[in-house]
């Protein structure tokens, strides 16, 4: 007899509630817990791989989550400690660093996460991201998803590395303003 | 302190940027200034964002989560079940101890009882026994969607898995599978491959591991082997007793590379065998079956990576333990392999595992020194492109840089966080069509450039350190490029080779690669006349996907094309990227440069729509359309 060829259990209607529940808390949650981690510092490109780890820890014990706690709030919870902890892990060079900045980027205020909706930044980056200009938006699509650093983004358009940089800086001040704009008037409204 | 508007800049652009001294003022900096630590917590959440929404490869996170849980289920479900296995031994070994101590006081109850914990414990040894024998070995890691076939079924391969007799494993292109066996022996299971676990022969009773490669490559490491571990491929049959090694299996040809130990490798159809030791590479073709030294890389001390071609080893190194990996290079915009399993870099860039990152990273860095050489064959650039051919990261550790027709080397030399960058230029004339080897060397604060193993730069650079590296990927080519560059025999060391030894790689490696049979090409004008019809099913299943068009010559340019109206294969789908022939309406006119596709076995397991299917064209050559520029006509 062999064990993978058999049927997998039925689920517990227990089971597949706590399922359901997980997928729709993912679904609602996953960018600003993403977004949350980086703004922790973690580098862009382990910032997915921290998030999904918090996932896993939130889902091993979900039914420790207290029920007067948002699951977004208490996903943060996890998420600054697996922060810690990934920059405890990863190399003994600059790591006390590292770990004061996560303390003192968590204790910053970021405009972006206070007023709104949950779903509201997403929403009103689409629309600020609609407003900007061509050439800002080819600047963020080099820097994004071509993965380009401003060192080659300024070979591909015949500028300079550190222009880029304060070009990138201004469009992101920028969609921050529209999107801080846009949520503080959802808040009036 | 004034510099930090600088520093929160570089911050910002790459969070792995700043050294020790420059990551303190920065605390200090927040600390001091908590409105600046919200601007840059707010900046940082805008960068995540737009990443979030622009970068595509970030699209799937819930679909990643949702795999992690299936594997920590998968995981816990396996030792669950390897639990309960144990439990039922150990308590039908438990009941048995305690049937001995009261023997004597209830000896016909106990007979009855005894009779029937044998009978439990028996049937659980035998059923853990049968399990055992079943299981080959254990899933430790999976990259990409790998699949297995189990009793006529696809299933999803997760960690943790068990895999049994009879299975058979695919990866997709870039993909990898690792399994572990229960001697500790470890199988890597390359991108695009297929491999299948048959049942033992009878005959031998328990028989050694058997492993049977369709498609593909795998490394194996394995300790001293009880009896023989026996893979087999379309021709050739390989048997094991303890080593390092690396089989590929394409098309009718079975290469095996060996790096430690001796393996026994047979042809099945002519029944020769050789005996293949470490450092020799055995080839078995449909014609017959040879041994020989593997011709490179020349020099072995101090390798930490080698990539010679896709088909060939494609070998990592710890130089401080001698271990040894296999990875795979995952190609991204419109980069593919040649017809001799090079990289073809256009629009387009390969990837290397983080694996190859850190082992170049920690090797490099410990021993101050590092060797890069690699073979080039360069299209005529555009004037003021500026290309990246090879590359350790956008901040690059170091690189291969093409300006116009000047290509050199660009090294991080300085203290860490300096940004104090060294270069030396690779002279002559690499635009001629030829393949040519690079390498630069560099030790003690001196780095030096060759062409074709001959000496054609130096620069002092004064430190004799490589502090100032980080953690980057290994990229080969530039995905804003259009000038095409081909590359193969790419070797890191963590040393300086001596001019003797980059001399002596360069004409070995040249060597190989001018002696391959040349593949005709033709070049035409033509006009797109009929495409083959592509569902969007199709392309949804597949990344990679080609079909066939028919062409209608206009004006031969070079060589001569088999008729007036030719099939070709060209990309539907690069990459999960729809092509642009693929999507040009009939009547559309070409310069196509175009090769048999027999000649290029890379495609030869490339999911194809082809609509051409009626006698008269079963019999016509079907090209391959190496290069297609639109012509304005």
């Amino acid at each position: 007899m062999n064990h993978a060829e058999n049927p997998p259990e039925a689920a517990s209607s227990y089971d597949a509630a706590h399922q359901l529940d997980f997928d729709s808390i993912l679904r609602d949650t996953q960018p600003r817990v993403r977004a949350y981690i980086a703004g922790l510092g973690v580098p862009s490109h382990e910032v997915d791989d921290v998030a999904q780890d918090v996932y896993l820890e939130f889902y091993k014990n979900i039914e420790k989550t207290p029920e007067d706690v948002a699951p977004e709030r208490w996903l943060k919870g996890i998420a600054r400690n697996l922060c810690m902890n990934h920059f405890r892990k990863k190399s003994r060079r600059g790591r006390l660093h590292q770990q004061a900045l996560v303390e003192l980027l968590s204790q910053a205020e970021s405009s972006l996460e206070q007023n709104g909706a949950p779903s509201s930044a997403q929403v009103a980056l689409e629309t600020c991201y609609g407003r900007l200009p061509t050439r800002s938006r080819r600047l963020l699509t080099l820097r994004y998803t071509e993965d380009l650093s401003s060192a080659s983004i300024a070979d591909a358009i015949e500028s300079t590395s550190e222009a880029v940089r304060v070009s990138l800086h201004r469009i992101r001040n920028g969609l921050k303003n529209c999107i801080e704009e846009a949520l503080s008037r959802e808040c009036w409204q | 302190m004034n510099q930090i508007p600088e520093v929160v800049s570089r911050y910002l652009e790459d969070r792995e940027s700043l050294g020790d001294t420059e990551l303190a003022e920065l605390v200090a900096a927040l600390k001091n200034d908590p409105e600046l630590a919200g601007q840059v917590r707010s900046e940082l959440i805008v960068d995540e964002m737009l990443s979030q929404k622009l970068d595509g490869y970030r699209g799937d996170f819930p679909a990643q989560v949702q795999q992690r849980l299936r594997d920590f289920e998968q995981g816990e479900e396996e030792l669950n079940r390897r639990a309960d296995d144990l439990r039922t031994l150990a308590a039908g070994q438990l009941k048995e101890k305690l049937r001995t101590e009261s023997r004597k006081q209830r000896f016909r109850i106990w007979s009855a009882a005894a009779a029937v914990l044998l009978m439990v414990s028996g049937a659980a040894m035998g059923y853990y026994a049968y399990y055992q024998s079943q299981t080959v070995a254990f899933v430790e890691g999976v990259t990409g969607n790998a699949v297995v076939l189990r009793g006529g079924q696809r299933l999803d391969l997760q960690s943790a898995a068990r895999i049994a007799i009879g299975d058979q494993i695919r990866t997709p292109a870039g993909g990898a599978v690792v399994l572990r066996y229960p001697d500790g022996g470890v199988l890597q299971i390359g991108g695009g491959t297929t491999v299948g676990f048959p049942a033992l022969q009878q005959a031998t009773g328990v028989a050694g591991k058997r492993v049977r490669l369709l498609q593909g490559d795998i490394l194996a490491k394995m300790g001293p082997q009880k009896k023989p571990m026996l893979l087999t491929t379309a021709v050739a049959e390989a048997e094991v007793v303890g080593t390092r090694f690396f089989l590929s299996a394409t098309g009718g040809s079975t290469r095996l590379d060996v790096a430690r130990g001796s393996v026994k490798l047979t042809h099945i159809r002519l029944g020769q065998s050789v005996l293949v030791a470490g450092g020799q590479t055995g080839v078995a073709s449909r014609t017959g079956l040879k041994n020989q030294t593997a011709p490179w890389p020349v020099v072995r001390k101090g390798l930490v990576f080698v990539f010679q071609t896709n088909d060939r080893s494609r070998q990592l190194w710890d130089p401080s333990s001698a271990d040894l990996h296999s990875y795979n290079l995952q190609p991204r915009g419109d980069a593919h392999w040649t017809h001799d399993y090079a990289m073809h870099a256009s629009s387009g860039r390969f990837t290397a595992p983080p694996a190859v990152d850190q082992q170049i990273l920690q090797s490099c860095t410990q021993s101050g020194a590092m060797t890069l050489e690699l073979v080039v064959q360069f299209e005529k650039p555009q004037p003021h492109d500026p290309v990246r051919i090879v590359h350790m990261g956008d901040t690059a550790n170091f690189a291969v840089l093409r300006r116009g027709k000047t290509v050199y080397f660009e090294l991080q030399s300085g203290a860490a966080g300096s940004g104090k960058l060294a270069s030396c230029e690779f002279t002559g004339d690499l635009f001629d069509g030829a393949q040519h080897h690079l390498a630069a060397t560099a030790s003690n604060g001196m780095l030096t450039c060759y062409v074709d193993g001959k000496k054609v730069n130096q620069t002092n650079y004064g430190t004799s350190s490589l502090a100032a590296w980080t953690a980057q990927e290994l990229r080969f080519g530039d995905m804003r490029s259009r000038t095409a560059v081909n590359l193969e025999g790419v070797a890191v060391y963590n040393r300086q080779l001596s001019a003797a030894e980059v001399a002596a790689s360069a004409a070995t490696y040249l060597q190989i690669a001018r002696s391959r049979p040349q593949v005709p090409q033709i070049e035409v004008i033509a006009r797109l006349q009929t495409h083959s019809k592509v569902q969007d099913s199709d392309l949804a299943a597949n990344a990679n996907l080609l079909m066939v068009s028919g062409v209608e010559v206009l004006e031969p340019l070079r060589g001569k094309p088999e008729d007036n109206v030719l099939l070709v294969a060209h990309w539907a789908e690069l990459n999960g990227m729809k092509q642009a022939l693929a999507e040009s309406a009939p009547g559309q006119v070409f310069k196509l440069v175009l090769e048999s596709r027999e000649n290029n076995p890379q495609l030869l397991n490339v999911p194809t729509v082809n609509h051409f299917t009626a006698d008269s064209d079963a019999s016509r050559t079907q090209y391959y359309v190496v290069k297609a520029e639109k012509v304005l006509r």
